[in-house]
């Protein structure tokens, strides 16, 4: 039932983030036609942010419905199991995140080669390495892995928060302004969990005036946020499975 | 209680003190019920009396409550879903889906799903698989999620004010709609406050009021003790 419920979850956010790339994408070949360098920046700044702004409305509109909307009464009374339906949630927009990553990369990637062939390329990728370097990571071969996979956790760890809390003003312990509820809910958790990764996470070193992380702190860090994604995904399955309320 | 533990083995629907409360309000209160299969029972009562929330608690929509309840022995869990055919009393797609791909999830996740019931269906109210959601009347949507409810060989069905919003020929058909897709095996639960409607296809009626069950049996059996029809008993006991 997993699959069949994953294709299902699919066609119901493929089309909002079709128009989306077919939008990036005009905006790339107009760029590319129009050959006008200085607007990219700015234009493929704005599509970033507007790419990353709807996903997360996305994401959160799609917990919402799926909870409180008459919507719930559907997904709740369907033959698939807690588990199956928390997983397709998290895998289902864990996609759209990387393919909305691709899509960038890929516009981006396409207007550079455009302007000048494959040493723009290069330049770009230098470039982000610089950037990424003065934000302070340690880019040894090694860490990139763990970079990464930290990276996608935390997205997975933004996600069962989302569902921690529509779950959470879903039961008998909220009655009134679940809405309201639900983000406070959300900020309260965000504040506490922050705290407690805080105090138990690798300290950074200050070099030059930059954290920068020591061998081991990613591997630590990716050993937190697990901890963390199963306190929160033990929590909402719990709600959704013990104290379920749909109206 | 402790559920996802297989309370009996009877077949059918088994509650056993249930009581269900909003905050201060009870919505349910100590109901006993044991609906067994191969019936068409009407759950009638006014609004607010309790109907929709038992029915929730059978779908699996509230989990939270007191006492035991069992379909087939199952407390309401993954099983009792797979055989259960729940229509809630509001349209619960969302608004840019066509009918054809709500039928494809339909078919997808029931294996009961039966297409050659929902294209006659479908055929009979005059609905195209490529119509939009939001462009259905209230009426439409409701003939749409009947059908889509109707067309699974459900063990259990549980049908939230199937007539609510129809006129009264939608209702009648409806009505021959339900006669004539349910199958003489399965238990079907009808909830309405709409009793003329309803009554002469039920076998037996339950009457619920704040919560509390006041009246459980079969239909005839009122009908001959009373010597009124179920309508008219049903003003007398929810009289105001």
């Amino acid at each position: 039932m997993l699959m069949t419920f994953l294709k299902h979850e699919f066609f119901s956010t493929s089309r909002k983030f079709g128009i989306l790339y077919l939008g990036i994408a005009l905006l790339t070949i107009s760029v590319i036609v129009f050959d006008d360098f200085e607007p990219i920046v700015a234009t493929f700044t704005l599509a970033f942010f507007a790419c990353f702004v709807l996903l997360i409305i996305t994401i959160i509109s799609t917990f919402e419905k799926s909870i409180f909307g008459p919507q719930a009464q559907l997904d709740f009374t369907l033959p698939i199991s807690t588990h199956d339906y928390l997983i397709a949630k998290v895998l289902i927009n864990v996609f759209w995140l990387l393919c909305s990553i691709a899509v960038f990369v890929a516009c981006l990637g396409a207007i550079l080669y455009a302007q000048n062939g494959l040493a723009m390329l290069g330049e770009f990728y230098q470039f982000f390495v610089y950037e990424m370097q003065n934000a302070g990571f340690v880019l040894r071969t090694e860490h990139w892995i763990f970079f990464y996979i930290s990276w996608i956790l935390s997205f997975v760890q933004f996600l069962l928060l989302i569902s921690f809390v529509c779950a959470a003003v879903h039961t008998r312990y909220f009655r009134r302004n679940k809405k309201v509820m639900a983000v406070v809910l959300y900020f309260v958790v965000s504040f506490v969990f922050n705290t407690i990764i805080s105090l138990i996470s690798p300290t950074g070193v200050l070099v030059n005036g930059m954290y920068v992380l020591r061998n081991g702190d990613l591997v630590v860090s990716v050993i937190i946020q697990l901890c963390a994604i199963a306190v929160l995904y033990a929590s909402t399955y719990y709600f959704l499975n013990y104290e379920l309320e749909i109206e | 209680m402790k559920r996802g533990m297989t309370m009996t083995n009877g077949e059918g629907i088994a509650i056993r003190g249930l009581s269900k409360n909003y905050g201060k309000t009870m919505a349910l209160e100590m109901v006993d019920l044991t609906l067994p299969k191969g019936k068409i029972i009407g759950l009638l009562g006014p609004n607010g009396s309790g109907k929709t929330t038992l029915l929730k608690i059978l779908s699996g929509l509230l989990m939270n409550y007191d006492g035991r309840v069992t379909i087939n022995g199952h407390s309401p869990d993954l099983h009792t879903k797979r055989i259960v055919s729940y229509l809630p009393d509001s349209p619960y797609f969302a608004d840019w889906m066509k009918i054809k791909d709500a039928t494809r999830l339909f078919k997808d996740m029931y294996p009961d799903f039966r297409t050659d019931v929902m294209a006659a269906l479908l055929s009979r109210f005059e609905l195209s698989p490529k119509m939009r959601i939001k462009t259905m009347s209230k009426g439409m949507k409701e003939k749409f999620q009947l059908a889509l409810v109707m067309s699974r060989k459900a063990e259990i069905y549980l049908l939230d004010e199937p007539i609510g919003g129809g006129d009264p020929a939608a209702r009648d058909v409806i009505l021959q709609t339900i006669l004539a897709n349910f199958n003489p095996e399965s238990l079907l639960l009808i909830s309405t406050h709409l009793i003329q409607d309803v009554e002469k296809i039920l076998d037996e009626v339950i009457f619920i009021k704040n919560g509390r069950i006041v009246l459980h049996e079969p239909r005839n059996s009122v009908i001959e003790r009373e010597g009124k029809s179920i309508d008219e008993v049903f003003r007398e006991v929810f009289k105001c």
